[in-house]
């Protein structure tokens, strides 16, 4: 059973007297809190949404403008909502949650006791930087929904769109107008944010795809007659084509448009990791956008920004694995910060076009790996574990699984300083660096945290950072299970602030103290629910530890480079 | 990359000297050819001595074949080390999935002449993108390639002919489609990166090239593809048709700032 947080995002409202939100994905639910006090405040699928949307059968266009359940006194935000009864849907329009829905109903006579939650699990979750929307990504069903999120912290879904292959990450442009989607399959899309998928009946009708699309139709509909003769054809490679073509003519029959507006940016023939949004300024010429792309095969490609994405304006080369996680400071755009499979954390100039500083993040698990075996009982946050020689097991397997910079305070140069903290994929540590004016990253401290490290969110306003970790698995391990009795006594979120007089993280107490209460009881409401999370196993690893998979075996390895 | 073992001729003299194992001996000038999935080499074979002042690589994904090629290579070399030492130390073929390394071997604008010839058609469905061309693989073939630098295709299969064209005239014109699927609409601004250029027919090749000039050498280079790939060879010893067409890359756009 899920009740970890897989992944954590943080919105801050423009107007400067709202507080921030705090959002994160536990298995198929989203659930929000105050940044600034931790207590609890909605959950996503609310219980009148999902009976909405099973009774309408219509879930990605106005009709899912619905009211969601609010929650009204200071005290009852506190909770989360409690589970309900709800009748089995009895419309079945077919759409594809109330077929699930349905199927549930069917399947099983328990489970229609309590509200099902009719989604895959949530994969990725973005805050626009306005932070009125929140976007989050289902990795099953390829869904890319978008939420209203509401002062109160009530998210109300506007759409849902179904991409073509799964969405692998997903980032907004700088004026948040635009999601750009990066795909398994090495592509880039761009959806308008307020985009909605269009009515079926448009989808139908010719227009659907735009302008252009009548000619398309025309191009289907004309007979298929390979130019290939026998003249033409001799080797067997060439007869294999012939064949092929005619299979790939009634694929081509086959394959549906997508029914909302979308373009293809651009693409990479490798599986896309992350992508990230830059806008550089320069003192010859207004700012200019640019798009980050990362894949499996070690490529960090720059491409001009819409509507010139399928210009390709250099590449950061260095990586000897795949990349996983790219990381554009503030206050710094013309610096990237990129890690992944291999056992550096890379700085790279982006004007210069070249790797700046190469960080060792090998030894710095080894050590802090070391220290954790060699103590045999820790418990809490352990102090900062300084550097030393280490002995680093070779088999040891380094893997990034998030970047984040905050800005915190200013160089006696009146230079910002940015702190920089990244995690990795089954380590129970934050490892904090700075980077200043100079352009070099310095390392400063591994923070070791009670249980690995899952997702990060950075908290601007409060100059922290909230973590959430795996209660389910052992310490340094991806597949040993924690005993039972350990895993409801740790805690899912961890919070630590920056304090620029010490220059050091420590933690935040009353906010952790708060999201950690909160968070538990979100997890003890699904307790009595067999639907909730919906993850374990198999499924429960992947949500969890799904990079180290990207790492490829030997034989891969071969017909590439 | 280490380029002085490709192409020990053209290693910057001074550096000969340095011992240390790992220096990078720099090369007196870079390659600008590229002949991409180049098989047995016949085309590099054939082009060493028409362009002697370029340099020329094959890529090649079968790492056996790759190592042929280099033995052809290095076997030619030395039968001409006495008559014409020169001859042949301009070309070198190395192993690589271009579909996903090129930009690892050459920086932007760097080649004046990628071949794509008789390409792999990889017509499975589920793998379009394993093809040599699609628009993915224009933006790289766009970055490596200088403005005015042109990509030579040939194949014998009429519809992959097409099919390659759909995707060079369309990269980054948005007013066209011809994409992998027919359903999308690609960003991109009036005007394509890639024009198609007019050729001359098949055995009229010799009248551009006594224009001389670019037309001469682009008669010249489509002349060798038809005639001295392996491929091609293959073709006209069965009677069969070869389709060849020619893009030449624009010059990148103005930013929009600029405009
Ligand atoms: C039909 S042969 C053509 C050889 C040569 N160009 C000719 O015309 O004789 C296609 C060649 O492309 C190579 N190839 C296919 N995919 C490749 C890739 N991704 N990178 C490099 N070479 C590739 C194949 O191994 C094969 O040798």
């Amino acid at each position: 059973m899920l009740y970890q947080y897989q992944c954590l995002a943080y919105c801050q409202p423009a107007s400067q007297s709202q507080t921030g939100i705090l959002v994160g994905a536990s298995g198929s639910f989203i659930h929000t809190f105050s940044a600034q006090n931790g207590r609890y405040l909605s959950t996503w699928p609310s219980l009148e949404t999902t009976a909405q949307t099973r009774s309408s059968g219509q879930n990605n266009g106005k009709k899912s403008e619905v009211s969601n359940q609010k929650s009204s006194s200071q005290d009852d935000s506190k909770r989360p909502p409690k589970r309900q009864k709800l009748s089995p849907a009895t419309d079945d329009s077919g759409n594809f949650s109330a077929e699930i829905a349905a199927a549930g109903d069917s399947d099983n006579g328990v489970s229609t006791k309590y509200q099902q939650p009719s989604n895959p699990p949530i994969i990725k979750l973005a805050g626009t930087s306005a932070g009125q929307h929140v976007i989050a990504v289902t990795g099953e069903d390829k869904c890319i929904r978008v939420f209203d999120l509401a002062a109160d912290g009530i998210l109300m879904q506007l759409s849902e769109r179904a991409m073509p292959k799964r969405p692998c990450a997903i980032t907004l442009t700088p004026d948040d107008s635009t999601i750009l989607c990066a795909d398994k399959f090495g592509d880039v899309y761009s959806l308008p944010l307020a985009g909605q998928a269009y009515e079926p009946e448009a989808v139908n009708g010719i227009d659907a795809n735009g302008p252009n699309s009548s000619s398309d139709q025309k191009q289907k509909q004309k007979p298929f007659a390979p130019s290939a003769t026998s003249l033409t054809v001799h080797t067997k490679r060439n007869r294999d084509v012939l064949r092929q073509q005619q299979k790939l003519n009634n694929h081509r029959a086959e394959k549906k448009a997508l029914s909302f507006d979308h373009k293809l940016l651009l693409g990479h023939v490798s599986l896309l990791t992350d992508v990230a949004c830059v806008t550089l300024a320069s003192p010859s010429h207004k700012p200019r956008n640019y798009i980050l792309t990362s894949d499996r095969d070690e490529h960090i490609r720059i491409s001009r920004g819409v509507p010139q994405a399928h210009i390709i304006e250099g590449y950061c080369l260095g990586h000897t694995e795949f990349i996983t996680k790219l990381c554009v400071p503030p206050v710094y755009p013309h610096l990237l910060i990129s890690g992944g499979g291999d056992n550096y954390l890379i700085l790279w100039d982006l004007f210069a076009g070249r790797m700046q500083q190469q960080l060792d993040l090998k030894s710095l698990v080894a050590t802090l790996k070391n220290t954790h075996l060699g103590d045999g009982n820790f418990s809490d946050v352990s102090p900062e574990i300084k550097t030393t020689e280490t002995k680093v097991d070779k088999t040891l397997r380094v893997c990034v699984s998030n970047i984040q910079a905050l800005e915190t305070h200013n160089e006696p140069s009146g230079h910002p300083v940015i702190q920089i903290i990244v995690t990795c994929e089954g380590v129970p540590a934050l490892f904090t660096f700075t980077l200043g004016v100079n352009a070099q990253i310095r390392f400063n401290a591994s923070i070791h945290t009670e249980s690995n490290v899952i997702d990060l969110a950075v908290l601007r306003k409060q100059s922290s950072v909230v973590y959430s970790m795996d209660t389910s698995h052992q310490a340094f391990s991806t597949d040993a299970s924690a005993d039972t009795v350990k895993q409801s006594s740790r805690s899912l979120v961890g919070c630590l602030s920056y304090s620029s007089d010490s220059k050091t993280w420590k933690e935040n107490e009353p906010l952790q103290a708060n999201l950690v209460a909160a968070t538990r009881q979100c997890a003890d409401s699904h307790q009595h629910d067999p639907q909730a999370g919906a993850a374990e196993g198999k499924s429960l690893h992947e949500l969890l530890y799904g990079l180290e998979s990207l790492r490829k075996r030997g034989s891969e390895n071969e017909t590439d480079v | 990359m280490d380029w002085s073992l490709c192409y020990p001729a053209f290693v910057v003299p001074d550096t000969q000297l340095v011992t240390e194992d790992h220096a990078l001996k720099p090369l007196t000038k870079p390659v600008t050819i590229a002949d991409i999935g180049c098989g047995f080499g016949g085309l590099l074979v054939a082009l060493s001595p028409l362009l002697p002042d370029e340099l020329i690589l094959g890529l090649e994904i079968r790492t056996q074949v790759t190592e042929y090629v280099e033995d052809r290579i290095s076997a030619l070399r030395s039968q001409h080390e006495i008559s014409s030492p020169g001859l042949y130390q301009n070309i070198a073929c190395l192993r690589a999935n271009t579909m996903k390394f090129l930009p690892n071997f050459f920086t932007r604008g760097q080649l004046s002449h990628i071949f794509l010839c008789f390409p792999d058609p990889h017509f499975k469905a589920r793998k379009h993108k394993a093809r040599i061309v699609s628009s993915t693989l224009c933006a790289e073939y766009a970055y490596v390639l200088k403005p005015g630098g042109c990509v030579y295709t040939i194949t014998d299969v009429e519809d992959l002919g097409e099919w390659m064209r759909r995707r060079f005239e369309a990269f980054g014109n948005s007013g066209v489609r011809g994409e992998d699927d027919g359903v999308e609409t690609r960003e991109g601004q009036g005007k394509g990166v890639f024009e198609k250029i007019e050729l001359p027919e098949e055995g009229k090749e010799g009248e551009w090239v006594v224009e001389g000039g670019e037309k001469g050498q682009m008669g010249m280079l489509v002349r060798c593809i038809r005639e001295e790939t392996e491929e091609g060879k293959k073709v006209s010893r069965n009677g069969g048709k070869k389709f060849v067409s020619v893009y030449r890359r624009r010059k990148d756009p103005a930013w929009p700032d600029e405009i």
